[in-house]
């Protein structure tokens, strides 16, 4: 009996280890197909192949052997460490990363704040010492925080819609290794934590949902402490404790599918509804502007180049676009460095980290590449070619995109606003600073004016960006 | 209360439980607040929130400079106790050529309680411990005092055979309060000895602590009432948390208590170890069992009658705790009860301050209640620390001006450095330097501290008397 109970496990360990390691393999073959280049070129999908690494190592931790388990546990631990877990998460999420805007694309502090925000749920729910069980799969939600691969390998591509990806599969795949009563537990409580996760950002973002998140939250705890799986007050005896875990325990997936069918749905509404202003305009590459304005890329390389402001040198892409100027097509070439694109080339971003706000633009020069020749526009250079003005001015705004309040006019009179709050209220002048010489070269180029038409459904920031110009082109009087 | 008690056992147990209380009601806890404690901590909080609300920078940067007043204060009585205890002659020292000296018919009768409650091995702890004690059979009295409702080991120690022939078992009828002192008052009724010391069931004495302490009490004569022997872990090197939790014990008793003595400060007995003549234990009403440090509380009290107490050079093997929940489950209880204590003490202050002189009575603030309340508010320093690193210095800045920055900084820095070094001595002296290093580790160890502190807090209010049971005997069922 003893011999099919263990071998009974070892096939079980066994099937967990082989999904996991299978999940992880499709996870890497997927991002070599061709459908996948757009993402992995825009994203740290390729950090998709930490996960087998992963898997080995949650693989020998789960597998040495049995587990001590002491039957100690105390309410109060739990309920005090999830608080305090939940602080840490909340702050990393909602204060630090936003404080630390001129480093967040690189930090990642709220990908960094997803084991936090389970290891709380987890605790809370489950007791502190199941969860301390579970820091090896912990262990695991956080190696999907990007900045170390972004340090470590600047040539991988990086980004940020993977590590959310990532986390989901390194969740689901690590949660496969853990005996079935564990799993349910990840499971339920990744799901809800990630729902946390999410309506934090939301409150984050839209200020109104702040009292929302609260009530929720009152709503959870209360009917927690109602189903007596939190209770504060005394302190537990023993006897109190060994009680009630039977009734935690006693949770199953079939009892708890409402609860986690709507913490999905929660999870998923705001990510869906958030990703346009938290991500898509701090990692979107120029090219996305470029082919707003009619131009073709033929290519990038990475290249090494100063910085500027004392930084070191740092990695930078050189975009080669092939675009219309006095009837004919020409090459220029368009170097991009600076925070908001580390991520999206995996450079070395330490540069970044270092300058500070203030001092990193992320367009330092701009290099029109014709017939082999370059020439290198300074931005005070009143012959800057305005393509190339335009889409400097995009990928400046890009970075800075959390901190403008821009009004957007497009060519139908339609009036779009993209409220971008601007906590700090420092950057307005330099945004009319920055308008004023663009219209200023512009009314030297206003035979080039046409090809910056726009289309009025869409709404683009890139394109949005650039019917402003020709909007405030077209009602400058000095034209 | 039992209905099945005869009635002098009746009497015994009401003495037991109510014998400081009727006597003396404002020196025992069994109120929490006393009289108009509540109108006025009520009226100070409330004070606190009417301000906070009206002028919240200004309030919080009293408050802040008010905690960094009492935690410059706290440091420096701690270095101050620390240099005291460094002295010689701090504690007392008895040579084994002079415990031995005494003739056995010269020993004075030994009156040992051994308090226990689950304890399994119950036959095994004392037999290897106080039953190696140097001292007469016949001159000792041993009490094994076990809970009625805890039928496990009642059963367990009177089948055991070896066991009886040592000591007396006595069945403490069950009530409420169920802690140790109450189960100690019952065995102090009927002690037989004239000096009583306590034991936990899995300690380890030396050998010749008896000899010693009765050495030692002849010496100093009539005016020392109580003698402390140093207690030690002999699982130090078990894992972080005891090499931590035994650096933190050993500058306790063998650093900070004789300091203590030498400053003329009431020093808060350890749980076990105290040696005490039976005189005057029954002259103060014993231990009071509403308090759950019943220890710290007795030597305070013994103080506050006149009575000296001192530290004697001998030392009691324990086990330290390994286990996170476990160790900050006692931790909890023991700040619950150093609040308690200070509730207690302080409901008289001026006849306080009088009884014990300036000097006592401000060591006993910053010592006993000083403890958790600096533990507790130690939380908000590592948070404000922590947004200070994360969140940029503009955060906080309102709240700490200049003339405040600056010195909380050098608070900050030279007070965990002092303690930190102060730890390192006390590895040095305790000749163990292998635990050197982990005084390094000491911030960590704080953060549990803090959490035992807030638990202890809530605890506080919503159920004083409660005694958080610490599992015993961890080091053998990992070993």
């Amino acid at each position: 009996m003893a011999d099919e109970g263990i071998g009974r496990r070892r096939a079980v360990f066994g099937f967990r280890v082989a999904v996991f390691i299978a999940v992880a393999v499709l996870a890497s073959l997927h991002q070599t197909t061709d459908g996948a280049v757009a993402i992995r070129e825009r994203s740290a999908f390729g950090m998709v192949l930490v996960a087998p690494f992963a898997a080995g190592v949650v693989a020998i931790i789960r597998g040495l052997g049995q587990r001590r388990t002491l039957h100690i546990h105390d309410r109060h631990v739990d309920v005090l460490l999830s608080i305090a877990l939940l602080g840490a998460a909340l702050a990393f999420t909602a204060l630090f990363g936003p404080r630390m805007w001129w480093a967040q694309p690189i930090l990642r502090l709220d990908v960094l704040a997803r084991p936090l925000w389970v290891a709380a749920a987890y605790s809370s729910l489950f007791g502190t010492r199941p969860m301390l069980e579970q820091l090896p799969a912990l262990g695991v939600l956080g190696a999907t925080w990007p900045t170390p691969y972004i340090l470590a390998s600047p040539l991988l591509p990086a980004g940020t819609l993977a590590p959310f990806i990532l986390s989901v599969i390194l969740s689901a795949t690590t949660a496969a290794l853990l005996r079935s009563r564990a799993l349910m537990h990840l499971f339920i409580a990744g799901v809800g934590a990630s729902a946390g996760f999410q309506w934090c950002r939301l409150a984050v973002a839209t200020p109104w949902a702040a009292p929302a998140v609260s009530v929720v939250m009152v709503i959870v705890v209360a009917t927690l402490m109602r189903q007596k799986w939190i209770f504060l007050g005394s302190g537990p005896s023993e006897e109190e404790a060994t009680e009630r875990r039977p009734a935690i325990d006693k949770l199953s997936l079939r009892s708890m599918t409402p609860i986690v069918f709507v913490a999905a749905l929660v999870s998923l509404i705001p990510s869906q509804a958030l990703a346009e202003i938290t991500y898509t305009a701090s990692t979107t590459p120029p090219r996305e502007c470029a082919s707003v304005l009619g131009w073709q890329l033929q290519g990038t390389e990475i290249h090494r180049s100063p910085l500027g402001h004392g930084a070191p040198a740092t990695v930078t892409r050189r975009c080669r676009y092939r675009v219309p100027q006095n009837g004919e097509m020409r090459t220029i070439a368009i170097d991009v460095s600076g925070a908001a694109l580390f991520t999206d080339l995996g450079a070395n971003p330490l540069p970044a980290l270092f300058a500070g706000p203030g001092r990193l633009d992320p367009v330092d020069r701009t290099t029109n590449v014709d017939g082999g020749k370059a020439d290198i526009f300074d931005w005070n250079d009143p012959t800057i070619p305005t393509e190339v003005l335009v889409l400097s001015w995009y990928a400046r705004s890009s970075q800075h995109d959390h901190w403008h309040r821009v009004s957007l006019i497009v060519p139908d009179d339609k009036r779009a606003n993209v409220e971008i709050p601007d906590p700090t209220g420092r950057y307005g002048d330099a945004l009319q600073s920055l308008i004023d010489r663009v219209l200023t070269v512009m009314r030297t180029r206003r035979d080039q004016l046409h090809k910056y038409s726009v289309e009025p459904k869409d709404l683009g920031f890139a394109k949005a960006l650039t019917a402003t110009l020709v909007t405030a082109w077209e009602k400058d009087p000095n034209r | 209360m039992s209905t099945e008690l005869s009635e002098k056992d009746a009497q015994q147990l009401h003495e037991s439980i109510f014998g400081l209380a009727d006597a003396n009601p404002v020196l025992s806890a069994q109120k929490v607040l006393y009289g108009n404690q509540a109108v006025y901590f009520a009226a100070i909080g409330l004070l606190n929130i009417a301000l906070l609300f009206l002028y919240p920078r200004y309030t919080l940067i009293v408050m802040i400079t008010g905690l960094l007043i009492a935690s410059m204060g706290a440091v420096t009585f701690r270095w101050m106790l620390f240099i005291a205890g460094l002295r010689e002659g701090s504690t007392i020292k008895v040579t084994d050529e002079e415990a031995r000296a005494v003739p056995d018919h010269e020993l004075p009768i030994y009156t040992v309680l051994l308090p226990a409650f689950r304890e399994p091995d119950i036959e095994h702890d004392v037999l290897a411990g106080v039953g190696q004690l140097e001292y007469p059979r016949d001159k000792l009295d041993i009490k094994l005092l076990l809970e009625a409702n805890d039928q496990e080991t009642v059963e367990t120690a009177l089948a055991a055979t070896e066991l009886t022939k040592l000591v007396e078992v006595v069945v403490v009828p069950t009530a409420h309060p169920q802690t140790k002192p109450k189960a100690c008052n019952w065995g102090l009724i009927d002690a037989r000895g004239e000096f009583t010391t306590i034991y936990d069931a899995e300690d380890v004495p030396e050998p010749l602590q008896l000899r010693r302490a009765v050495v030692a009490f002849n010496r100093i004569g009539p005016s020392l009432s109580c003698l402390q022997a140093r207690l030690t872990y002999h699982n130090d090197r078990q894992n972080l948390l005891t090499r931590l939790f035994t650096i933190e014990y050993d500058g306790w008793f063998t650093n900070l208590l004789p300091g203590l003595v030498a400053l003329g400060v009431p020093i808060p007995l350890g749980g076990t170890s105290n040696h005490l003549r039976t005189h005057a234990l029954r002259e103060v009403r014993g231990w009071d069992p509403f308090n759950v440090t019943e220890d710290a509380d007795l030597g305070v009290r013994l103080r506050v009658l006149g009575y000296d107490s001192a530290v004697l050079d001998s030392f009691t093997l324990e086990e330290a705790n390994s286990d996170a929940i476990n160790w900050v489950k006692q931790r909890s209880r023991w700040h619950k009860g150093y609040l308690q204590t200070g509730l207690v003490h302080i409901r008289q202050p001026v006849k306080f301050v009088r009884q014990l002189g300036w000097k006592g009575a401000l060591g006993f603030m910053a010592l006993i209640p000083g403890t958790p309340i600096l533990c507790a508010l130690n939380a908000l320093s590592m948070l404000t620390t922590m947004i200070w690193w994360l969140g940029g210095p503009k955060l906080l800045a309102g709240l700490y001006p200049g003339w405040l920055l600056y010195p909380s900084i050098l608070a900050a820095v030279v007070g965990n450095a002092a303690t930190v070094f102060a730890h390192v001595v006390v590895a040095a002296r305790s000749k163990r330097p292998y635990l050197a290093w982990t005084c390094f580790l000491l911030p960590m160890y704080w953060l549990l501290m803090t959490m035992a502190a807030v638990k202890a807090g809530v605890q506080l209010i919503t159920n004083p008397s409660y005694w958080e049971k610490t599992t015993h005997g961890l080091h053998r069922k990992t070993t």
